[in-house]
């Protein structure tokens, strides 16, 4: 919107105006052209041909732009619905939305902004609901980008004239109004702070004999009233008129000051520039943002080409450092095999190895074996050869050798009993008795040595034997093992 | 101000629309990439157990090794020949009687009686073969020096003997005659008897 500044504003983008009579293109930049074309017909195909056309007379091609629904396209209304979560008022807002269609489409595509409640009225809000059946929407959004039009948002032109006037002239929660004018209709909107009190739609045009110009001043002052009655004697701050040509304009402006002296009333275009300026300013409300009314542009799917380039990039996104990731670990994996299979290669005689290193051992241990059993088995037994040697050298020149008995004991040892014969002469039979058995001792083996008195005096008795004294010796060896 | 809308999709669902595809490719990608992963963790495993399989081949191999360049089983297959070698084997009663006399005969000891007795075990370990004791007993007379001299030779014709017990004795201390009776046991050996089953098969359990 370009006035009331000195400066005419850039617009970023285009506004594309699409009504039940005119399609209009609005250029982006400060291009002053205008372009409009009729509308033959009610169909998506009619809207978007005269949107084609009107962008041509406009001398433009199509672009990105903001599409601006008429009040006949993108139905306008009110509902009153009580305090309840956001879903169910959703559902409600959807069912009564199709109350507004003329075809009573319940399949709808809308905005709703909850609008003003007084203090007697919070527990059932007032909505302002903007409403699209949802095939038209879908088909006229379609039928656009198919022409290469690019809908960067939609609005209700009658919502967005508010937003307009309020970006310009309200402030804080001051109240205000504003009267636009359409095509076909005009509209008066009483506004709180960025809500809604209520509007009022007016169908015609102004002419030399039209009262919408009276009934509009009329209106506003009505809504004045109920505003002072409602906010307890505060006065509409501001009012703001666009869309109405700057003669006629001017005239209501004067009207409504002397009306309501504490209100400011202003005109949008305020310089005279023509039937051209005066729609440029209404839909360059379009591209305001505000509070009244939500968008209305209705997204489409994506394209598939770009939705099948957008999989692919991903995919190649993943599918590269996958793929490196994978190749990595795949070499990692074969270097780690390949190491794995060389090792179990070299070590692949291991179960032989093992086995002849047990049967060696075994083979020694079995040798050692045998050695310890012969040993054992060769020194068992009485050792005969060495108690004969040890018992004949402590004999000889002390006594004769009578009798010899060995046996084994049941510790491995040897029992010797030995008879002997010496001298019968006391003193040198008691030196041989004394001296074999200190002989036999001498031999580490003997444990025990007793020798045992003889039975008979010599010279008693058997004079066959006086020449002899007859003594027995025991004596018990160690074995080898003990 | 609060403003509800009923679009196509929403917000949520419209990013959705971008994002989930997204992350389906790239959790692919990464289930890709992260495959082989394990199998690398398994590879790896595998890896040390082989290293380890290795090192304990080195180890066995540096032990065995110069016992079998040394030709250790060849060694102590002789040795263990020549031990079995000192022991006889399969002798029969008569090749005993028969070595007694002959050994008498070479000594001059006048045998009157030689009996050949049983087997006596002498609790040996057993290996291929088992050391039994065959008991002989010998009667005679002989000077003490001839009896020792008849255990020598007996040994040194390859019938080892241990002495059981000995009974010596003579009427006259002038004589250099002893009336001898000796109870030998002659090293033997004979194949070691057939391990028995293990048990745990009740033949009457398994009559029922």
């Amino acid at each position: 919107m370009s006035q009331p500044h000195k400066k005419r504003a850039v617009r970023q983008v285009a506004v594309l105006y699409l009504g039940r009579q005119w399609a209009e293109w609005l250029p982006s930049g400060e291009s002053v052209e205008l372009g409009r074309a009729e509308v033959g017909g009610l169909s998506a195909t009619d809207l978007v041909s005269a949107a084609e056309a009107a962008c041509a007379a406009a001398g433009e091609k199509p672009g990105p732009c903001v599409v601006a629904w008429s009040e006949e396209l993108a139905r306008l209304g009110t509902v009153l619905l009580p305090q309840t979560g956001e879903r169910e008022t959703k559902q409600v807002l959807q069912r009564r939305a199709s109350r507004f269609l003329e075809d009573g489409s319940e399949d709808v595509f809308f905005t709703a902004t909850r609008s003003f409640a007084s203090d007697d009225e919070k527990n059932a809000r007032p909505w302002c609901i903007s409403v699209l059946p949802r095939e038209l929407a879908h088909s006229v959004h379609m039928g656009l980008r198919r022409t290469g039009f690019r809908v960067r948002g939609g609005v209700s032109l009658p919502l967005a004239t508010i937003n307009g006037m309020h970006a310009h002239l309200g402030g804080g929660d001051e109240a205000g109004m504003v009267i636009s004018a359409g095509h076909a209709n005009a509209h008066v909107a009483l506004v709180t702070g960025d809500e809604l009190v209520n509007r009022e739609s007016y169908s015609g045009t102004f002419g030399e004999k039209s009262s919408l110009e009276a009934s509009l001043v009329q209106d506003v002052r009505t809504r004045a009233s109920y505003w002072k009655k409602k906010s307890r004697g505060e006065d509409v701050k501001w009012i703001g008129i666009v869309g109405i040509d700057p003669g006629r304009a001017e005239l209501m402006r004067n009207s409504l000051s002397v009306a309501l002296p504490n209100t400011r009333v202003q005109c949008f275009p305020e310089s005279i520039e023509g039937p051209a300026a005066v729609r440029r300013s209404v839909l360059e409300t379009a591209l305001h943002s505000g509070p009244f009314g939500g968008d209305l542009s209705y997204k489409l799917p994506p394209r598939r080409p770009v939705f099948a380039g957008f999989l692919l990039a991903t995919t190649a996104l993943a599918a590269v450092p996958a793929a490196v990731v994978h190749e990595d670990l795949t070499d990692d994996l074969a270097q780690l095999q390949g190491e794995t299979r060389q090792l179990l290669t070299h070590a692949a005689g291991l179960s032989n190895l093992e086995a002849q290193a047990e049967r060696a051992r075994e083979s020694v241990e079995g040798v050692i074996t045998r050695i310890q059993r012969h040993a054992t088995v060769s020194t068992s037994g009485v050792p005969i050869e060495h108690l004969m040697h040890v018992i004949t050298r402590a004999f000889l020149g002390r006594a004769q050798l009578l009798t010899l008995d060995m046996d084994q004991t049941p510790e491995g040892g040897t029992r010797l009993v030995v008879r002997g014969l010496t001298d019968p002469d006391p003193v040198h039979s008691a030196r041989a008795t004394r001296g074999i058995r200190e002989a036999l001792l001498a031999d580490g083996a003997m444990d025990e040595v007793t020798v045992l008195p003889p039975g008979r005096i010599p010279g008693q008795g058997d004079m066959a034997n006086d020449d002899y004294l007859t003594f027995t010796l025991e004596a018990l060896v160690r074995g080898a093992e003990q | 101000m609060k403003v509800l809308r009923a679009n196509s999709r929403g917000p949520v669902s419209r990013s959705l629309l971008w994002i989930a595809p997204a992350v389906a490719i790239a959790l692919g990608g990464a289930g890709v990439a992260y495959h082989p992963s394990g199998s690398v963790a398994d590879a790896e495993r595998s890896l040390a157990d082989a290293e380890e399989r290795a090192a304990h081949f080195d180890q066995v191999s540096r032990e065995i090794q110069p016992f079998l360049d040394a030709g250790g089983f060849e060694q102590i297959a002789a040795a263990e020949g020549q031990l079995a070698h000192l022991i006889p084997s399969d002798v029969s009663e008569v090749e005993v009687f028969s070595t007694v006399r002959l050994a008498a005969r070479a000594t001059r000891i006048e045998l009157t009686s030689i009996s050949v007795g049983g087997l006596r075990d002498p609790e040996l370990p057993t290996l291929s073969d088992q050391v039994m004791l065959r008991e002989v007993s010998v009667a005679g007379r002989g000077g003490l020096s001839e009896w020792m001299e008849l255990l020598s030779t007996m040994k040194g014709h390859g019938h080892p003997v241990v002495v059981l017990d000995s009974t010596f004795g003579r009427r006259d201390p002038t004589e250099q005659v002893f009336d001898v009776r000796m109870n030998l046991g002659l090293i033997q050996s004979f194949p070691a008897p057939p391990s028995e089953p293990s048990s745990g098969d009740d033949p009457d359990e398994s009559e029922d």
